[in-house]
């Protein structure tokens, strides 16, 4: 029995005959926060949707989550057994209120010390002003935050967020960031995908770096934010 | 309105929002599924076929009377719709309008052709009204009006909370996106099955009601002009809404009930009708209310500067 509360063994991935994803391997350890770094079409969002069965990708290896393989597992039920995601693009529903987004998205927690949709309108009072209106009638930075909200009510033990730094302004990412941090005071693990360097160095303890679909190195974020050869290597900084 | 309406005492008018009532909570049963899930289904129609044939069958042959027959009825449509509404809650769009089209299509065959059940094209005749609860006799046109008016509103009320429920919340994320709802844990194929199934529930009212009524069951009741009619009244009537169903199906009975006696084309009549509100209305007739009422504050607001 392994420790790790996400563990990706030998995974390939395709879309219809490209082999996206090429024998990544990782291992997430429960409270850890981990980002994923790479550039454009590298394979960051499919390893994202790979883990929960998403949008029409065929799989081989092995995932586990929690020590159960969930790889052969229907979407519903992964998220269900506590991943929550973070979408690139959102994904909001504009056929529901702001309000509605986190109702539905909403599990209550026994002993009560979990997120609700109150807290996220506390701590977030440019969606709580506006809780009638459609999801997808916010600005494009209420609108990640309104996701990430959604992602939060869910409780879930593992997040994935897939870019959160894109197209919002650097208040709302700093905003963003503390709530990464804090998530871990919360029992919550942290899977990143990102493209800004910064953010990922701030928010994460661990790195890995797909380059072509393949983890091509491993890295404390101390290690990497001050190894600038493997930054300009891998990264083209 | 419609509870005032048989003090006039016209036996004709009494009629008429009968017809209304049993085709309106067909129309409903398919406005349900259309409005909250943007699924146009063709096989509305069978479960009401199913419920009417049962009874028509177990009281013909005198196996079971009322409400015992009615009860079947609408537990063997809910058993059938439950494999049918299986067989098609995977497909969307086109595909579930064709997938349905050919499943009552199936439905209508079968219920042409299996005559020693359903005696074919002629139908299934002399089906009397019940009693109700051995105090009211439903033979009475007044009596069987008001027993069908109480079920008609519990039904609309049913689907007004379902609608604005927390269900009804994820029935509108499903018709947006079934595969955001999936990545928030939603079994989506699940929730469509229910809908279905509320619809099925619905429409099988419908042709108990259908059954007692004209005494008699053919196939007409669930022809694919039969499903045809359930849909231009959603849509005459504005497809969005509930209300909108019951007023589309009011226009188009009347304007047939009316026009079937002063000429054999008033089908002919309706399509322009439909073609009419097609083009200049898409919403239909509560798209028009809509517009008109939101003229009235406009303008309202305007004259109180």
């Amino acid at each position: 029995m392994s420790e790790s509360i996400l563990s990706i063994k030998d995974l390939n991935s395709y879309y219809g005959k490209s082999h996206v994803l090429q024998d990544v391997s990782i291992n997430i350890n429960p409270l850890e926060r981990v980002a994923i770094l790479g550039r454009n079409g590298m394979g960051k969002s499919t390893l994202m949707k790979s883990i929960l069965g998403l949008g029409g990708i065929r799989r081989d290896g092995n995932i586990y989550f929690n020590d159960e393989n969930i790889i052969k597992k229907k979407t519903y039920e992964i998220a269900r057994r506590g991943i929550a995601y973070v979408p690139q693009g959102r994904q909001l529903f504009s056929l529901l209120s702001v309000e509605e987004h986190l109702a539905i998205a909403y599990k209550p927690v026994k002993g009560g010390n979990g997120w609700t949709p109150k807290m996220v309108f506390d701590i977030f009072p440019e969606i709580g002003e506006r809780k009638k209106i459609s999801g997808t009638k916010l600005s494009g930075g209420e609108q990640q935050i309104l996701a990430i909200g959604r992602a939060l009510v869910k409780n879930p033990s593992l997040i994935l967020m897939d870019e959160p730094s894109e197209g919002i302004s650097t208040l709302v990412l700093e905003r963003i960031l503390g709530i990464c941090h804090r998530l871990t005071k919360q029992g919550i693990t942290l899977f990143l995908v990102e493209q800004n360097l910064g953010l990922a160095l701030s928010v994460a303890q661990k790195v890995y770096i797909l380059v072509n679909g393949r983890i091509v190195h491993e890295a404390s974020a101390e290690e990497f934010n001050a190894d600038k050869e493997s930054q300009h290597n891998f990264l083209g900084i | 309105m419609l509870s005032i309406a048989p003090n006039f005492g016209n036996t004709f008018i009494i009629i008429v929002l009968i017809r209304i009532m049993y085709y309106g909570l067909l129309t409903i049963a398919f406005s349900f599924l259309a409005s909250q899930l943007g699924l146009f289904s063709l096989m509305v129609p069978v479960a009401f076929g199913v419920s009417g044939y049962t009874i028509a069958i177990l009281e013909t042959k005198n196996i079971l009377i009322f409400p015992y027959s009615a009860l079947v009825g609408i537990i063997l449509a809910l058993i059938i719709s439950t494999f049918l509404g299986v067989m098609v809650n995977r497909s969307k769009g086109t595909y579930f309008l064709m997938l349905t089209l050919v499943l009552g299509q199936l439905a209508y065959a079968i219920a042409l052709q299996w005559v020693s059940l359903t005696k074919g094209t002629t139908g299934i005749t002399g089906v009397n009204r019940p009693y109700l609860l051995n105090i009211a006799n439903l033979e009475s046109n007044i009596l069987f009006y008001y027993f069908i008016l109480v079920v008609f509103i519990i039904c609309i009320i049913l689907l007004y909370v379902l609608i604005n429920s927390s269900f009804g919340v994820k029935l509108r994320g499903v018709r947006e996106s079934e595969s955001r709802m999936i990545m928030l844990g939603y079994n989506t194929s699940l929730i469509k099955w229910v809908a279905f199934m509320v619809s099925s529930f619905v429409s099988s009212i419908g042709g108990i009601f259908f059954v007692y009524f004209i005494g008699v069951m053919n196939p007409d009741a669930i022809s694919l002009n039969a499903s045809v009619k359930v849909m231009i009244a959603s849509i005459f009537g504005g497809i969005n809404s509930i209300i909108g169903a019951i007023i589309g199906t009011g226009i188009i009975k009347i304007v047939e009930i009316v026009l079937s006696g002063i000429t054999q084309r008033y089908l002919l009549i309706i399509g322009v009708m439909f073609l009419i509100v097609i083009l200049l209305a898409p919403n239909g007739i509560m798209g028009i209310a809509e517009r008109i009422s939101k003229f009235g504050t406009r303008f309202f607001k305007k004259n109180s500067k």
